[in-house]
């Protein structure tokens, strides 16, 4: 009787910590969950203010693109998807956003006193700075959803991400423009 | 400058000659004092006799003031090359600059880092500021050091000052400012304070094994440290021995080198040939490249607004 009194107390143990380790892992999940959507509201937020350069932008120098009627129609047409669509939609907004963004650079290259506007210049100044802190959210996203991935295919959590249906997460894909080469000059 | 360089090797190679003379009559000084001492020890019967005494000291007399006559070229020396050599090489490179060999960082600037524990006796040299490409900076040799205690097997307590910190800091100041802290330390960070920061894991593997990092948050950490950056700190760690770190805040940009390195020196005994002016140089030149490397004279960290 004793012996089967310590296997159940061993057992009794066994369950508790396994309980634990659930209630642990699951809330990890979750809070690597929170951890990603709010990194991917800062890219929604770094997304609508490079959306918003792109159309003053566009505001600012419309009246020199006749000959831009595609870059035109691609600027008009563009709309910012929700904050619940997929990342690969955003991607496909950021990317078109940029191209638009390329364009209009071009436009401004052509014309001397629209490439020596002050408003222009302020615009394109902003630009850089909403693409340096949608670049920052950019990389705490994918750091997140990397962190997140690994513990949904790695033993013992992927059981656990299995059970409960934690799916791995895309990651928001840097543009190739955005690719720099490192040089050393110390 | 290769002239002015000529002449001040002509003052070094007089300097070094007295410098020489000296020390070998402080030496030949210290020798006698020793035979005296020596010979006076066994002709008394394994004892010194209060004359014997009397006599040896007078070469020690003469070998301190031989020594301290030879140190004082030395210094000489130094202040020639401090003086002079260093002040022109710095005008070459920078603006509105200024340099005093005996001045450094004030330590409050340091401690206000929160990066190092406060020293219990700080000492530093060197210190150099002035601009370059509209960035401001501040640099100095500084020695940190803490009071420690030890007690040995009978009771007796001994005291003693150990160096924890010996190098160079660097503080460079932007026009803009940023409304976020960044701290970086080689290693674990024991000595940081970073209460009130989260720890950050950047993508760099290389670089979350290196350095320990904490910032006010994790968007503002990822917005400074790009991966060239990362990279760049990477490099700038490979090129020091011994620990380095890093700290953004406000408009400043705070490294500083624990290499127990002695920066702008040249014994008197080195001939100043293109070798010694190529190691002044890049501990001059080092100002600049990380200016340029961090790329701290760029829109970044110039636009006025600060950053949302």
């Amino acid at each position: 009787m004793e012996d089967i009194g310590i296997v159940l107390i061993v057992i009794g143990i066994i369950l508790f910590f396994l309980v634990v380790w659930i209630i642990a892992t699951i809330n990890s999940f979750r809070r690597m969950l929170v951890k990603i959507d709010e990194s991917e509201s800062s890219i929604d937020v770094a997304l609508t203010k490079r959306f918003d350069l792109l159309t003053k932008m566009f505001q600012a120098t419309k009246g020199y693109m006749q000959y831009e009627q595609e870059t035109l129609e691609r600027v008009v047409k563009l709309r910012q998807p929700e904050h619940s669509a997929s990342i690969n939609e955003k991607q496909e907004f950021a990317n078109e956003v940029s191209k638009g963004l390329q364009r209009l650079n071009v436009v401004v290259e052509q014309y001397p006193d629209l490439k020596a506007s002050q408003n222009v210049l302020k615009l394109q100044d902003a630009t850089f700075e909403v693409e340096e802190n949608l670049q920052a959210s950019r990389r705490v996203y994918n750091s997140n959803v990397s962190y997140y991935n690994q513990k949904v295919v790695v033993f013992p959590s992927n059981i656990i991400a299995r059970w409960k249906n934690f799916k791995e997460r895309d990651f928001f894909e840097a543009e190739e423009v955005k690719r720099e080469d490192v040089a050393f000059d110390f | 400058m290769d002239e002015r360089i000529e002449a001040i090797e002509r003052k070094r190679r007089a300097l070094y000659g007295t410098f020489k003379k000296e020390r070998k009559n402080g030496i030949l000084a210290a020798v006698l004092a020793i035979l005296i001492f020596v010979i006076s020890y066994f002709i008394g019967g394994q004892s010194l006799e209060p004359i014997s005494a009397l006599v040896g000291a007078i070469p020690v007399i003469f070998a301190i003031i031989f020594f301290v006559r030879a140190a004082k070229q030395a210094e000489a020396f130094k202040k020639l090359i401090k003086s002079e050599f260093i002040v022109e090489m710095l005008k070459e490179q920078f603006e509105d600059v200024t340099y005093d060999h005996e001045q450094s960082i004030p330590v409050d600037r340091i401690n206000a880092t929160k990066m190092i524990k406060k020293p219990d006796r700080f000492s530093g040299e060197d210190y150099i500021s002035g601009t370059y490409k509209g960035v401001a900076f501040e640099v100095s040799d500084v020695t940190l050091k803490e009071r420690v205690e030890r007690r040995d097997s009978r009771g007796n307590t001994h005291v003693s000052y150990e160096t924890y910190f010996q190098g160079r800091w660097y503080i460079y100041r932007f026009p803009r400012a940023f409304e976020g802290t960044i701290k970086i330390a080689e290693g674990h960070g024991f000595q940081m304070n970073h209460r009130g920061l989260e720890k950050i894991e950047t993508e760099s593997i290389a670089f979350n094994k290196k350095f320990a990092i904490y910032a006010s948050d994790t968007q503002y950490a990822f917005y400074h440290l790009t991966p060239v950056i990362m990279e760049k700190f990477l490099e700038l760690e490979r090129m020091h021995r011994g620990k380095i770190l890093y700290y953004f805040h406000d408009n400043e940009l705070h490294i500083g080198i624990n290499d127990r390195k002695d920066y702008l020196e040249v014994p008197i005994s080195r001939t100043l040939d293109d070798q010694a002016i190529n190691d002044f140089r890049s501990d001059i030149e080092i100002i600049p490249a990380i200016i340029n490397e961090v790329r701290l004279d760029s829109d970044k960290f110039n636009r006025k607004p600060k950053r949302s």
